[in-house]
């Protein structure tokens, strides 16, 4: 298994390697490659184990950095997985973060408390209006054939119907006008959250 | 009859080039299953558009309306009204809390395996029932507009086209077939919606007066009808009417929310307030359709009467033909093909990303690849596989009555998916148990119901089974989506999985902040 794992490896590096071989001659392709295929697998085996299951590595893509940086460069090997601790920023190191604590913040207690007041009515509300349109047409369809005197032909099933489409519309433009606060909620919690770790006291 | 084959090649011809230009900037899973996270709000609006309004919206519906008049109209505002949940509970989570699939945010504090595993399998169904349903329209179409084209070259065709998309270009590919789809539907529907009013002098008064009084020769009796197409109650009529359609409206508002197909776009996007506009574009994308279904299902009732057309679905063609001459008529019905195609390229890759994501890294490998790039690979092969799949199904059912199935997939997506993903989202006691039995008896409870359907049963010779239904019911949602949710609450309050509990403030930290979100990839 490690053996395979090792071949396909280098496989990859000298793929990658291919476009600037001709730089990289100085230094001996081949034993670079080796080098680069050992640190690969290294890493597989040490830092592969995220605590926190799938979301911890966010990016396990083949490596995209280009071949071109100093042979010293720890950054060359990848950007997935673990960079070394003193080359991650905050927000790429996620381990930092002390979830309970930001959680228990009072810039996110109220980012939720907004969020649920303005979205349990307004789903309550459309969800409402839709459903009475149908048990309406559905049950009462004499009644609501009956024509409106203004509107000529046009009867009440119609209007009510194409009421759901200014709804949806009132309801989207509402949403979209309380979201601004909840942006700047949610981007307060972050930079909080990043600034101090989540350590900070609420 | 050739300009429709022309026009239809020409569309081919500019997704292909789309496929070669993707293909040459797709690197890395980030890129080929969420298009880098770069695309802009208008494009992933417009591709969720694309990706929505299938076959069975723009034929489906327009001929409903043709023949069934107002009670066709209850699809179309079901279909925009669904887009509420989408936007108010699920987008802008999903975005924050996942990667690839819809399962990522079930397996995020759950055991990620067995409610994979469950998600994998119901993702697969929801896609491959559409696809077979797109599919089997695709060749009947082609049967009416293209005598030369056989039902077996057409389906070939179709699925040859989704393979290469999804294959060589990814989601990159398949966002823009689906944008220029979605661009083409709607300028089609505007023409043929300004073609009908036209006729009308441009006055809705006139047009509502024709529409409320539509006369012809029913040609099995023999008997002038007259009818008015704004009453309810022509195709769901009685108390078991009334209940069939709340429960398509259950069916349609909740299902959409749990459209695997659906919910992967929004991780193409760069951020949650990038994926809540989006869902505002798609909006406007699909409200302004929906609205243009009045026009032309109506047009064709008035001006066409049900007499002169042999096949509901024909409809939109037939009275584009009537109106706007034979280009006209090759036009709309390329623009149908370009929707069969863009719709089945999102499925093809949903039913994909959930296969090699889902299914074979995380639930066979643990979450680990093996050697790097080989998810991509084995998504590459997975939607080879799902196409030639869809493509011997589609023509071993090809005399089939085949509409009930996006009807199922609806159900089996309100049921099945919908309930744990709400659960996971907003209750911090759900658990693993309760997302696998809400996924399981979600997923069994609307198959068993349709299977005993009068979609599926029935006295006549057509019928799939034989005999009288014994579920009165041709949409499941009403029983099904309830069943759902109770399966899930019980099997969480069975229960108890501390980790579970223990992760819900990362959760919903990361759900309702973004903090720690996949990142679009740099430029």
């Amino acid at each position: 298994m490690p053996g395979g794992r090792l071949q396909g490896q280098s496989r990859m590096v000298s793929a990658q390697n291919a476009p600037s071989k001709t730089d990289g001659d100085v230094v001996g392709p081949g034993r670079l490659q080796w080098f680069e295929a050992l640190l690969r697998l290294k890493r597989c085996q040490t830092t592969h184990a995220p605590r926190g299951g799938l979301y911890r590595v966010s990016n396990k893509d083949l490596d995209l950095t280009t071949e071109v940086s100093a042979e010293t460069d720890v950054s060359r090997i990848g950007r997935s997985g673990a960079t070394p601790s003193h080359e991650r920023t905050a927000d790429e190191d996620l381990n930092v973060v002390d979830w309970d604590r930001v959680a228990a913040s009072s810039d996110f207690e109220t980012l939720v408390k907004s969020k649920a007041r303005f979205l349990i009515p307004a789903t309550i509300f459309f969800l409402t209006y839709y459903f009475t349109l149908l048990v309406l047409v559905g049950f009462f369809p004499e009644m609501m054939s009956s024509t409106i005197s203004w509107l000529g032909p046009v009867n009440v099933a119609y209007v009510f119907a194409l009421s759901q489409f200014v709804m949806v519309g009132l309801v989207t433009w509402a949403y979209l006008r309380e979201a601004k606060s909840f942006d700047a909620l949610a981007a307060k919690v972050r930079s909080d959250a990043l600034s101090t770790g989540g350590n900070k006291k609420p | 009859m050739t300009a429709a084959l022309w026009l239809f090649l020409t569309f081919v011809a500019f997704t292909l080039l789309i496929t070669w230009w993707s293909a040459r900037q797709s690197k890395g899973a980030n890129a080929y299953f969420a298009a880098g996270r770069r695309i802009k709000a208008w494009q992933n609006g417009l591709a969720i558009a694309g990706d929505y309004m299938s076959a069975a919206s723009f034929l489906g519906i327009a001929g409903l309306i043709a023949f069934k008049g107002y009670d066709g109209f209850m699809y179309s505002v079901g279909f925009l009204v669904a887009y509420l949940t989408v936007l108010l509970i699920v987008a802008e989570p999903l975005r924050n809390s996942g990667k690839f699939t819809m399962a990522d945010v079930l397996a995020y504090r759950l055991k990620a395996r067995p409610v994979r595993a469950m998600a994998a399998l119901s993702t697969l169904i929801v896609t491959i029932f559409y696809m077979i349903a797109q599919m089997v329209g695709a060749g009947s179409l082609v049967k009416l507009l293209l005598p030369g084209v056989s039902y077996e070259l057409a389906v070939i065709g179709v699925g040859v086209l989704m393979i290469i998309y999804v294959v060589f270009g990814g989601m990159l590919a398949t966002t823009w077939v689906q944008i220029t789809k979605a661009i083409l539907l709607l300028a089609g529907s505007a023409m043929l919606s300004v073609m009908v009013m036209a006729q009308f002098g441009y006055s809705f008064g006139n047009f509502f007066e024709a529409v409320s009084h539509v006369t012809w020769i029913d040609p099995k009796t023999g008997q002038e009808v007259t009818q008015n197409f704004l009453q309810p109650g022509l195709a769901f009529k009685g108390t078991w009417g009334a209940i069939d359609l709340i429960s398509l409206g259950l069916a349609l508002v909740l299902g959409t929310a749990g459209l695997p197909h659906i919910l992967i776009r929004f991780y193409t996007v760069p951020d949650a307030k990038t994926a809540r506009l989006s869902v505002v574009w798609a909006m406007l994308a699909i409200g302004a359709f929906y609205l243009m279904t009045t026009f032309f299902g109506f047009g064709a009732a008035t001006l066409l009467t049900p007499a002169n057309i042999p096949d509901q679905n024909m409809s939109a063609p037939l009275l584009a033909l009537h109106l706007g001459g034979d280009i006209f008529f090759a036009f709309i019905s390329a623009v149908a093909f370009a929707t069969i195609l863009a719709v089945v390229a999102g499925l093809t890759i949903s039913a994909s990303t959930s296969f090699a994501h889902d299914f074979y890294t995380n639930v066979i490998h643990h979450g680990r690849e093996r050697s790097a790039g080989e998810e991509v690979r084995v998504a590459r092969i997975a939607a080879f596989v799902v196409g030639a799949t869809a493509i011997l199904l589609a023509i071993g059912l090809r005399s089939t009555n085949v509409a009930f199935l996006v009807g199922l997939a609806f159900a089996v997506a309100a049921s099945a998916n919908l309930p744990p993903i709400v659960l996971a989202l907003f209750w911090k006691r759900f658990n693993t148990a309760g997302a696998c039995w809400g996924l399981g008896v979600g997923l069994v409870s609307s198959i068993v119901l349709i299977l005993l359907s009068p979609s599926i049963m029935g006295t006549d010779g057509n019928a799939l089974i034989a005999g009288e239904p014994i579920f009165p019911l041709r949409n499941p949602g009403i029983v099904s989506v309830p069943l759902g949710f109770a399966a899930a609450i019980i099997g969480a309050l069975l229960s108890r999985e501390s980790s579970a509990e223990e992760k819900f403030a990362e959760f919903t930290v990361r759900a309702n902040t973004g903090l720690g979100a996949e990142k679009a990839a740099a430029n």
